[in-house]
């Protein structure tokens, strides 16, 4: 049980480390010509990966010497208040929400080019709001159409952006948007 | 009237004085105007939203500065950061919810003057505070900027790496409560900056064979994927609720007279002096001047004792030194290019998107000058403007916080994706918002600080260009970042910014007996404002 949590708190410092030096190899194998005198292209990436490493060994040995230490000397330590827990209601860990989030916004964006901007931002935005507690119906359908022309009004039409109108059939669709919304 | 600065300066007293005129005058020019007005109301509705903040608000806002000319674009994101320091104190104040970590300070004394029924005072007294250091520390740095500028053309590539090391430096000093945590968001940030393709030799480093990351990641798609996309998954997985907000009796202001402001003159200069200074440190921003300020009150101020119980020392002390920690940020951003907060460093990014580089050179050329006086002259005008709003507007201003959070949150990732998109009209960028966007989350989960990385990420290039010049320049000559004086002193103030930590560990350990209430230290952004 101790080695668990002891790997849980120094999960990220190998992860990092481990990324460091993976990095540091790649580092080593940057192809260039050497100017006589001068420092390669190689050298401040590697100065930057160093001190990655070093720190990461000291937070990891920290973790492996000094932890009984700091679990009792944490337990010691008066309450802190926090100014959000006095103020508003927490929930202290929402992962699987925060995933549906990443999750739903990189299918958004990797729908956006073949479904449009319009149409996968209506949807896009309704689900959002959906995970993000919003349940009535009429909120969700309503918000996300006004926001959606909203978006594609102000960007396609007042700061020039060319938004994404999707392929065949979905196409139709946008322009269909476009074209009621006076943008050509 | 013909004093100069210094020996190579090239800015005079009558020039400054001469510009700031002209600045004036441009600022009430119509587009200037508006896109000041616009930018106070922003800077207001950010701040008051908890779970949003100023460095969001200059987030979302940059992407329509694209199609606005330079002036007005850095008008409209001075105005957000500047009233974002002021406005979080009417929730604070009124309903007891700090709209950002550098009003938890105010609300001590804040809340304890609302629950006295003397909310309107309190509002009256952060009003007060925010124009005196508002405008106190604007003239200070206006005036700072010609030597500034004048001291930092003689910066030769040494000076200009000691420059940036001590910018990271107390970037790390502040950030959060780790320091081997800050160091790693600092070097993974100085990582992402190597990306692409080297300038000096052409070659690749870590690319991967992917074309997308030849010119390296651009530093907005990491702005705004870690302040913007970042932010909205933290407080998604805080999941804060909103529901039960208690109305306030009144929303009303009602000035102190100048007899009560004349017996704090204290309170008010220390705290001006303060924020001032401290802002123009790199890292200190709005938060770290509004909580050491408080500090001091507690210990040093007249009534010091009583700081907690409800009087206006309490709220006067936070609200002049974040205010006036913006000016104090401005100003080594307009004369040394080096951003020393999340939001100056988005200011940077619209200066960069303009195709100009902010530096000293920029108040040697008359047309430059104009602009870089007339962004100066806007931090008076934004003063004044959000005072006016806040005494005037302030029972719209709050309505804002009605808008539910779970409408909110979709609606700020869609203006930072959209504001990416807009940037170079790319998809491959969007996906590196989400990446670091997420990144942001596991930083925030694992409580490592945000402000490193995207600082790292900014003047990594900046950092590396300078050394690699010096080691040209000096063969390879370690020591020659100690051997120049400005260098060899911002290297020793970095190795002090660096141990400073430490020092405060140990003697937080042999003084545990605070008197402050001790309150958690906000993680990811006190360099934020």
């Amino acid at each position: 049980m101790l080695f668990i949590t002891r790997l849980k708190q120094m999960g990220p410092y190998l992860i990092v480390l481990a990324v460091a030096v993976a990095l540091y190899v790649v580092a080593n194998q940057i192809a260039y010509s050497q100017m006589p005198d001068q420092i390669g292209p190689d050298e401040w990436p590697k100065i930057i990966l160093t001190l990655l490493m070093l720190v990461c060994c000291f937070e990891i040995g920290q973790q492996l010497l000094f932890a009984a230490r700091n679990e009792q000397r944490r337990a010691a330590a008066p309450p802190v208040i926090d100014p959000d827990e006095m103020l508003v209601e927490t929930h202290a860990n929402n992962t699987i929400l925060v995933v549906a989030v990443i999750v739903l916004t990189a299918s958004y964006l990797y729908l956006m080019p073949i479904c449009g901007f319009f149409l996968c931002t209506l949807f896009y935005l309704g689900i959002f709001m959906w995970l993000c507690s919003v349940r009535q119906p009429l909120v969700l359908v309503s918000v996300s159409a006004v926001l959606t022309v909203f978006f594609t009004y102000t960007f396609m039409k007042i700061i020039f952006v060319p938004l994404p109108i999707g392929v065949p059939p979905f196409s139709v669709v946008s322009l269909h948007v476009m074209a009621l919304l006076g943008i050509r | 009237m013909s004093w100069r600065f210094s020996a190579f300066a090239r800015v005079t007293i009558v020039d400054m004085f001469h510009y700031l005129a002209a600045g004036i005058v441009e600022i009430f020019k119509w587009q200037d105007l508006l896109s000041l007005i616009v930018g106070l109301f922003i800077g207001m509705a950010v701040s008051i939203m908890p779970g949003l903040g100023l460095v969001m608000g200059v987030v979302i806002a940059l992407p329509f500065t694209y199609s606005m000319g330079l002036e007005q674009s850095i008008i409209l994101l001075t105005a957000i950061y500047m009233s974002g320091t002021y406005a979080g104190c009417f929730t604070t104040i009124l309903y007891r919810i700090p709209g950002e970590p550098m009003d938890v300070p105010l609300l001590w004394d804040g809340w304890g003057m609302t629950k006295r029924g003397e909310a309107a005072k309190a509002l009256g007294w952060a009003l007060v505070a925010a124009l005196t250091g508002g405008l106190v520390s604007s003239f200070v740095m206006v005036g700072m900027a010609g030597p500034l500028s004048s001291l930092a053309l003689s910066f030769g590539a040494p000076e200009y790496f000691a420059a940036v090391f001590f910018g990271l430096t107390t970037v790390v000093a502040l950030a959060g409560n780790s320091l081997p945590n800050a160091l790693i968001s600092l070097c993974l940030g100085l990582l992402v900056a190597t990306v692409g393709v080297d300038p000096t030799y052409g070659a690749d480093r870590f690319t991967f064979g992917w074309s997308m990351l030849m010119n390296g990641v651009p530093f907005v798609m990491v702005l705004v994927g870690m302040y913007g996309f970042g932010e909205i998954l933290a407080k998604i997985n805080q999941g804060v609720k909103l529901d039960n907000l208690k109305k306030p009796t009144s929303v009303k202001t009602s000035f102190p007279s100048i007899r009560e402001i004349w017996a704090l003159r204290a309170t008010f200069v220390r705290s001006t002096i303060l924020g001032t200074f401290l802002g123009v440190i790199p890292g200190a921003g709005a938060t770290i001047s509004s909580f050491v300020s408080y500090g001091i009150e507690k210990q040093y101020g007249k009534r010091g004792s009583q700081i907690g119980t409800g009087i206006p020392e309490g709220i006067v002390a936070p609200q002049i030194a974040s205010t006036a920690s913006v000016a104090g940020h401005m100003v080594p951003l307009l004369t040394l290019g080096l951003p020393g907060s999340g939001a100056t460093a988005v200011i940077l990014a619209a200066f960069l998107l303009h195709g100009v580089q902010p530096g000293p050179f920029l108040l040697q050329n008359p047309a430059s000058a104009l602009v870089v006086y007339t962004i100066l002259a806007s931090l008076f005008v934004s003063v004044i403007g959000m005072c006016l709003l806040g005494f005037l507007w302030i029972r719209i201003v709050v309505k804002v916080l009605t808008i539910p959070q779970g409408i909110l949150a979709p609606i700020i990732v869609m203006f930072a994706l959209v504001g990416a998109f807009a940037d170079r009209n790319s998809f491959p960028d969007l996906w590196i918002v989400v990446v670091f966007g997420s990144l942001a989350w596991l930083f925030d989960r694992f409580n490592f600080p945000v402000s490193p990385m995207v600082l790292g990420a900014i003047l990594g290039p900046i950092a590396e260009d300078s050394f690699t010049r010096s080691m040209i320049s000096f063969h390879n000559n370690w020591l020659i970042f100690f051997q120049h004086p400005i260098s060899g002193g911002l290297m020793t103030l970095s190795m002090i910014s660096l141990l400073l930590p430490i020092l405060r560990k140990i003697s937080g350990r042999l003084f545990k007996a605070q008197t402050i209430p001790k309150v958690s230290q906000p993680q990811t952004d006190t360099s934020g404002g």
